[in-house]
């Protein structure tokens, strides 16, 4: 059970991260307006200097002199003000997206784990009074996440006032997958900010069975397949590859990095996808092997 | 051993480990007058060296080695009657009354045990589970004067339940003693064999489990892969007879029993750590000294599968202190 001065931390916590995105919303809709306007500009442009230099051509037919293009300075003035304006917001989307990754790593996901509802095999944690994430929130982190709508972690959903936890028939299972969860957003948001510590402290030891690395690499390769299947492409007894299949999505592996399908075939998760780029971007001669000689 | 014997050597215990406090905290202050004894020393010998004077040093630790001395005897001492205590749980017999037990109208029976309660020693059997007091064990629960028995209608199944606590209680004092218990190790061995491994490893400890969790969790959508769930337990309970790890609840609804939970134990020692061993082979070694230290205090309770701090840090974050 969490302490009232807990409690307030991760409500301070919360607030500070919810004032950056109320800042970060803000650049983002003054960019799409400069942008907007740039936009609009840049048409009126075109068409000032089309009739300009029409007139400048009649000008010089007429009177043997050209009339300056004044009008299509001024608006090419005005672009360029613009664009610096734009850039400027810009760059200091970048600091604040940082910031904001930053944060999301350590995030506190505020759930009343004592205060979780039950109905069928559905667990809905509240969030504690005055740290709700709240909209605009939840919209930042999916876009600085890159990720549709809903903010899900397989069976977990991640709401504006409340956690919900799908297909878990007790509490501690819930929590379970809560757990297992917030693990693949905290790696989310260590892989975006490139914060790569403990993300290497898995490929790490991913990397110590060479099996694990080939299981992750065909199923990044070729998507879903059955353990056969991959037992094929990578030439070794479909059994080991089973049983190491079998053994990354056990407790010991969290977040997990591959799961089981409804077909019965096996895929990667989001933390495989991410473990498996590290490992090719980390150990390039892994790129280069082929699958059925490295696993031999 | 009767729970009496167990009760006076837990006293014993006590007082060894109460007397191992004050000579831990007689050796710190000890500890702290050597280094300015020491210190002290070694200004006066570059005084006497100064006044061109040989110094004799006084400076001795014989007290500090009494201590340690005794702290290596108490240590000793505590680690043979705790091992005396786990032996005497093999054998454990308890003075309930004789007779045949009678129901109450709540079914369940109350055994008054004769004489003092047993505090110290029901204190010290639930700390091997990190139980609470009353102890439970399916359904018994053990109370330092009294054992009672739940959810029973007739006479013989309240001697059948507390024979099969008593049974219990000797397999935890082997866990314990880190010896293998027969009935645990064919269980243990008959599930990994079995083509249902999977299945019992999904369960992984849980105390209640269902035919639908289990639909869910391994993804089994037509009939023919939900019979498999169906299939394990009814091939499982005709394997392992009375050996069944489970309390049926109701239909398609179970609880592992605290021979389940024993068996999940040395499951999980024999081959899910192994299997991870085996991942981690190319592991640097740890020095063996250094592992037997880190081996030794271990005492969590048998379904520790969730940590509280660790999901404390990792759904508030480290920053949450």
């Amino acid at each position: 059970m969490l302490t009232e001065n807990q409690k307030k931390q991760i409500a301070d916590f919360v607030k500070t991260f919810k004032e950056k995105v109320v800042k970060y919303s803000q650049l983002k809709s003054e960019l799409d307006e400069t942008e907007k306007n740039i936009q609009h500009r840049k048409s009126e442009l075109s068409e000032v200097a089309r009739e300009e230099r029409q007139m400048e051509s009649a000008m010089e037919v007429l009177y043997g002199q050209a009339k300056e293009r004044s009008k299509a300075r001024e608006i090419e003035v005005e672009i360029s003000a613009l664009e610096e304006m734009s850039q400027t917001h810009r760059d200091e989307m970048v600091h604040l997206k940082t910031d904001l990754l930053e944060l999301m790593r350590n995030l506190p996901i505020p759930a009343d784990l004592e205060n979780g509802k039950q109905h069928n095999s559905e667990t809905s944690f509240p969030y504690f009074e005055g740290a709700e994430l709240g909209d605009e929130a939840i919209e930042v982190i999916l876009t600085l996440f890159r990720q549709e709508p809903p903010l899900a972690f397989s069976d977990v959903t991640i709401l504006s006032d409340r956690v919900v936890v799908k297909n878990a028939s007790e509490r501690l299972e819930a929590i379970q997958k809560l757990v297992e969860a917030i693990r693949s957003f905290r790696m989310r948001a260590d892989n975006m900010s490139k914060s790569y510590e403990k993300i290497d402290e898995l490929v790490e030891r991913l990397t110590r069975s060479k099996l694990y690395t080939s299981v992750l690499r065909v199923l990044a390769e070729r998507g879903k397949l059955s353990a056969h299947d991959m037992a094929h492409v990578l030439n070794v007894d479909p059994r080991k590859v089973y049983d190491n299949c079998y053994n990354l999505t056990r407790n010991n592996w969290s977040p997990n990095p591959i799961k089981k399908t409804h077909s019965g075939e096996w895929e990667l998760t989001l933390a495989g996808e991410i473990l498996i780029n590290r490992v090719l971007e980390k150990h390039t001669d892994a790129k280069a092997g082929s699958i059925g000689e490295e696993s031999r | 051993m009767h729970l009496r014997e167990i009760e006076l050597k837990c006293k014993e215990l006590d007082s060894i480990k109460a007397r191992l406090e004050l000579k831990n905290a007689e050796l710190q202050r000890l500890g702290i007058e050597a280094k300015k004894k020491k210190e002290d020393d070694q200004i006066l010998k570059i005084m006497a060296k100064i006044r061109g004077e040989e110094y004799k040093g006084e400076y001795e630790l014989k007290e500090l080695e009494e201590v340690k001395e005794e702290i290596e005897a108490s240590q000793d001492s505590s680690a043979k009657l705790e091992k005396e205590i786990l032996e005497g749980l093999k054998k454990l017999t308890l003075d309930v009354p004789q007779g045949v037990p009678q129901i109450d109208s709540e079914n369940k029976a109350t055994l008054v045990f004769e004489g003092d309660p047993c505090n110290k020693a029901v204190q010290f059997i639930a700390s091997i589970l990190n139980s609470d007091i009353p102890m439970k064990l399916d359904n018994v629960l053990l109370h330092p004067d009294r054992a009672v028995v739940k959810n029973v209608q007739k006479p013989i199944e309240v001697a059948n339940a507390l024979q099969v606590f008593l049974d219990n209680i000797s397999r935890l004092g082997r866990v314990a003693l880190k010896e293998n218990d027969p009935d645990v190790e064919e269980a243990v061995k008959y599930l990994h064999e079995s083509r249902y491994r999977d299945i019992w490893e999904a369960i992984g400890g849980k105390r209640t489990v269902s035919n639908q969790d289990l639909y869910s969790q391994l993804n089994l959508q037509t009939q023919k892969e939900r019979k498999k769930i169906r299939n394990f337990f009814t091939n499982l309970e005709i394997a392992l007879k009375n050996r069944f790890p489970f309390i049926r609840l109701q239909k398609g609804a179970y609880e592992l029993n605290f021979f389940g939970t024993l068996v999940w134990k040395r499951y999980k020692d024999e081959y899910l750590k192994k299997e991870e061993l085996m991942e981690e082979e190319k592991a640097p070694l740890e020095e063996p000294a250094k592992k037997d230290r880190e081996e030794k205090p271990k005492k969590a309770s048998l379904n520790n599968f969730l940590d509280n701090n660790k999901i404390r840090e990792t759904i508030y974050g480290r920053k949450v202190k």
